[in-house]
């Protein structure tokens, strides 16, 4: 008898366990975001003759290598209203009073993205902002709704981060000044990481075009420890100057990514580079 | 609090509930009339307890006795030594997986990535009723393994016609490593109810080896709590409740690179047991939690501080059934599930003065592992005719294991492994042993099996876990075969007047042996190591080898005993297999004078020139030693007193066992006192 009440309880406890666990999922509806709620706000202006108000973003305050550029545009006249039809090209310049440079870049695409509406493009600022030297993005719009055109020339803020995402060295084989980015992973993980590099050269102040068909060999060694990672993909180049490949940590930490550059023949441009890449 | 709370528990219930000691002694007699005198499982041997003639304690007369060297002395029986605490029972050359350790039929896996806590560690000497050692791994409440296994009985609650209450107090000290050791315990026992209330603890510094040469980091400090109780509301059936409390700190390992600072375990458990006409029913349902943490915090020189802490919990429940079908069939069944997670980590300290910002490196090497497991045993004793038995039994058993650390299963894409698809194994295993009773004085026996097992934790998820005895990063591989092993056995028993003799040979083929391989595209983890080791099946292994055993009795107080043993295993290449014991024998001369007992034991182990050299095997010397003791009753304050004294190594040889990591020598002469009341 005893036993019964036992069993009876356990079965109750199970049944009660059970149908707590079957708990109906509600959907409620999610209220309307802020398309721009995951980016960093860097600044706005007038492009002038354009019509357009233009709003900048990016995924992170500006820094010294690849940088995702949002472009929002805006009806001057009515400023609620997103301008999705226009051609958006970059011209960032840094002024150092003496001389002026630009720097490497991409331009956005005629198409605005889905979420944001904005036109998204990618700067490769080489320096940072310092009290001898600023940075300027010039932005020009062809305001499609319009038909007119405009410039919008916004002062910039550039950083260089603790952790440098930009290399450069001059080529062994063809003395080009070379200038490589560390893109992806933005956010390195223990496992598996995409990882992606930009490759650039310098051919004047003012031309900064990608570079492809490079070999690159890829060695990521945790330098504390004296021990490398396994299985992991060398980059390789798939146009617009980037490379893309795989990178394995084994441990969170600090990490120091190996590299060595060389022309599709394998003649050496240049050996022993390396990012660090430090994450918990 | 949590652990408050788990004794409260336990103590609450142990007050209306029960412990088997009956049943106890029903088993172990089972187990002793099966295997010295009917001979059912000649491989299931019990030592140590007391009343029989056979056993051990009439050979080692010594009090305070660690477990490890009480289990050292079993036939078979070789431990891998890692320091001076806790070392790891071998049998018949196979170790960890390819054995089940159990404490009571209870499943316990160690929470140490490195084996440093072997289930023996969590029962104390003055706490351990028997060890049945079994090579038959369809013994009840077995996990499918190869090589059969350990079960630890415990101490149980004694009942007693009238209310009694009883008990021993010892403290001891030993010379070599200046070990003090004390222990306690307490008995209640009426018709109805017992409990039983056991400690003991042990420390021990640094000691010296043969030669004076100390061995630094061979220190430990170990408590032990064991309370059991009982209670028979009727003939039929018995409660019992049970819980032990075990602790160890700053424990040396000098085979390694770290120590440990903390090892605990929790181990709980309540059950049941029904006698009914023809049959018997037992229920148990278990839990512990096991907890160990390793760092290098005492060690001198260290490239890098780490720490390495690991978890292990174990929650289970089984029944076992006998009953009788005719006059011929006595049939045991045994459902079987339990519950394990496990999960280890590890955090690396960097030094470099250069770049003070750097952070911790932090990695997962048990990846929160969690197994479930499900068998059904069945055992059928057959009495053919009343000179032929055979016993055979048959097991299923389901296991899955499946990683719950989204990191671990990150960490398993670096070697190209998919975490989130569990493990599953389906694992068959059966025995059947046939006995002969030729004529009066001589049974044969003969014994087949099949058996499987699933990889380990380590072997299957471990993730860069270093060996310091080969210097390799060891990685287990989610989806490895299970091991297979076909196994036998025969034997001769001799017995004539007071002489018996004891032979057998074995003999496991193995499939798909899990073992480490070196693979070069990895590249080592560990400061130091020799690279990286991924587990593999390999095609085939064999492990043979024989067991004899003289016992004889002289002028009725002069007691001789001799055993040898030898094991050789070799893998598909002809490589020898690592931890291989070399051929052993031990001789014990023992004299009994009413309750005065001295004994004089030699142990000679031939040289091991048979290493696995990439297992970081090297040849080990052979070796002997000589142990005596004495074992004399006194009067002290109106209690019955006993007084042992022992010296261990008594030339002061400085050897090590083929077993022992990195050929640290073992302890020299020590001198051994203890005295013990019983009141």
């Amino acid at each position: 008898m005893k036993n019964f009440k036992y069993i009876t309880f356990l079965l109750f406890s199970i049944v009660a366990f059970t149908l707590g666990s079957c708990k109906k999922e509600t959907t409620e509806p999610t209220p309307p975001t802020d398309p721009f709620a995951d980016l960093t706000y860097i600044g706005e202006t007038q492009a002038v003759g354009a019509g357009a108000i233009v709003k900048i973003y990016a995924e992170e305050a500006l820094f010294v290598g690849y940088n995702r550029i949002y472009v929002a545009l805006y009806d001057s006249a009515n400023p609620q209203t997103q301008l999705t039809d226009a051609h958006v090209t970059f011209n960032p310049m840094m002024d150092m009073g003496m001389m002026q440079h630009s720097c490497p870049f991409e331009n956005p695409s005629t198409t605005v993205e889905t979420n944001t509406k904005a036109f998204k493009g990618s700067v490769v600022f080489i320096m940072p902002t310092t009290a001898t030297g600023s940075w300027m993005l010039n932005v020009k719009v062809h305001n499609h709704a319009n038909g007119e055109h405009g410039m919008a020339s916004l002062a910039i803020n550039v950083v260089e981060k603790s952790e440098p995402k930009l290399i450069t060295f001059i080529s062994d084989f063809d003395n080009k000044k070379l200038f490589v980015t560390l893109i992806e992973p933005t956010e390195p993980k223990v496992g598996i990481n995409n990882i992606t590099f930009g490759i650039y050269e310098k051919q004047s102040m003012m031309d900064f075009p990608a570079v492809d068909g490079y070999m690159m060999e890829m060695e990521p060694e945790m330098p504390s420890m004296g021990h490398g990672s396994p299985n992991n993909v060398n980059p390789v180049s798939k146009g617009n100057g980037l490379y893309t490949g795989a990178v394995n940590f084994t441990m969170t930490g600090y990490w120091k990514i190996n590299l060595d550059f060389k022309t599709i023949n394998g003649d050496t441009i240049k050996l022993d580079q390396f990012f660090d890449v430090t994450f918990q | 609090m949590k652990n408050l709370i788990q004794i409260t528990i336990i103590v609450t219930v142990g007050m209306f509930l029960h412990s088997y000691g009956y049943t106890q002694e029903h088993t172990a007699k089972v187990i002793i009339n099966d295997s010295l005198k009917n001979a059912i499982d000649l491989e299931g041997v019990v030592i140590i307890g007391d009343s029989t003639s056979a056993k051990t304690e009439d050979f080692k007369p010594v009090e305070g006795q660690r477990t490890d060297e009480i289990i050292e002395d079993l036939q078979g029986v070789n431990i891998i030594r890692r320091g001076n605490y806790a070392a790891e029972p071998t049998f018949r050359g196979m170790s960890s997986g390819q054995l089940s350790m159990t404490i009571d039929g209870m499943k316990i896996f160690g929470a140490c990535t490195d084996k440093m806590d072997p289930v023996s560690s969590y029962v104390s000497s003055n706490n351990l009723e028997s060890i049945t050692v079994s090579s038959n791994n369809n013994n009840a409440c077995q996990g499918s393994n190869i090589g059969g296994g350990f079960d630890f009985q415990t101490k149980q609650a004694q009942f007693s016609s009238h209310k009694e209450i009883s008990g021993s107090a010892g403290i001891g000290y030993q010379t070599n490593g200046n070990g003090r050791l004390a222990d306690f315990n307490l008995n209640y026992g009426d018709s109805a109810w017992a409990l039983n209330l056991n400690a003991n603890y042990q420390k021990f510094d640094n000691y010296k080896a043969g030669g004076g040469q100390t061995i630094k980091y061979t220190q430990f400090e170990k408590v032990n709590f064991a309370l059991s109780s009982s209670w028979m509301p009727s003939n039929t059936q018995i409660f019992k409740a049970q819980f032990i409390y075990d602790d160890a700190y700053n424990v040396g390992y000098p085979a390694l690179p770290m120590d440990v600072s903390f090892a605990g375990g929790r181990i709980y458990s309540l059950s049941y047991k029904k006698y009914l006409p023809n049959s018997t029913l037992f229920l148990k349902a278990y839990g512990n939690n096991i907890t160990h943490i390793m760092d290098d915090t005492k060690r001198e020189f260290v490239p890098m501080h780490m720490d390495m802490p690991g978890k292990s919990d174990t929650y289970g429940a089984f029944a076992k059934s006998e009953f009788n079908i005719g006059e011929k069939h006595h049939i045991l069944i045994n459902p079987d599930y339990y519950y394990n997670v496990s999960f280890a980590d590890m955090k690396m300290y960097p030094n470099d003065p250069n770049r003070p910002e750097e952070p911790v490196m932090y990695m997962i090497t048990w990846p929160d592992v969690r197994r479930h497991s499900g068998s059904l045993m069945i055992q059928d004793r057959f009495t053919i005719n009343p000179q032929t038995e055979l016993k055979y039994s048959g097991k299923i058993e389901y296991v899955t294991s499946k990683v719950f650390s989204e990191f671990g299963i990150q960490q398993l894409e670096v070697i190209g492994k998919d975490g989130t698809i569990p493990s599953t194994y389906i694992l068959g295993n059966g025995n059947a042993i046939l006995t002969y009773q030729l004529n009066h004085s001589t049974q044969l026996f003969g014994q087949l099996g099949y058996a499987e097992r699933q990889p380990t934790v380590s072997e299957g998820f471990g993730y860069y876990l270093y060996n310091s005895m080969d210097g390799f990063d060891y990685i287990g591989i989610p989806d490895l075969k299970k091991e297979t092993a076909l196994k036998s056995s025969i034997g001769l028993n001799w017995k004539k007047n007071k002489t018996v003799l004891e032979t057998k040979i074995y003999h496991y083929q193995f499939q798909d042996y899990i073992i480490g391989i070196i693979d070069s595209t990895y590249d080592g983890m560990t400061i130091g190591s020799n690279g990286v080791k991924v587990y593999e099946n390999i095609p085939s292994a064999s492990i043979s080898g024989f067991e004899v055993k003289v016992h004889t009795t002289l002028f009725k107080t002069i007691r001789f005993q001799n055993q040898t043993q030898f094991t050789y295993g070799v893998d598909h290449e002809s490589n020898p297999l690592q931890m291989i014991p070399p051929l052993q024998n031990s001789s014990k001369l023992g004299y009994s004078y009413k309750q005065i007992k001295f004994q004089l034991e030699a142990v000679v182990a031939a040289m091991q020139n048979n290493p696995r050299l990439d297992a970081g095997e090297t040849t080990t010397p052979s070796y002997g030693i000589v142990n005596i003791s004495g074992h004399a009753p006194i009067k002290l304050l109106q209690q019955p007193t006993s007084i042992s004294i022992a010296v261990n190594n008594l030339f002061d040889s400085n050897y090590w066992d083929h077993l022992d990591w990195n050929s640290v020598p073992r302890p020299g002469r020590s001198f051994i006192v203890n005295l013990r009341m019983r009141f």
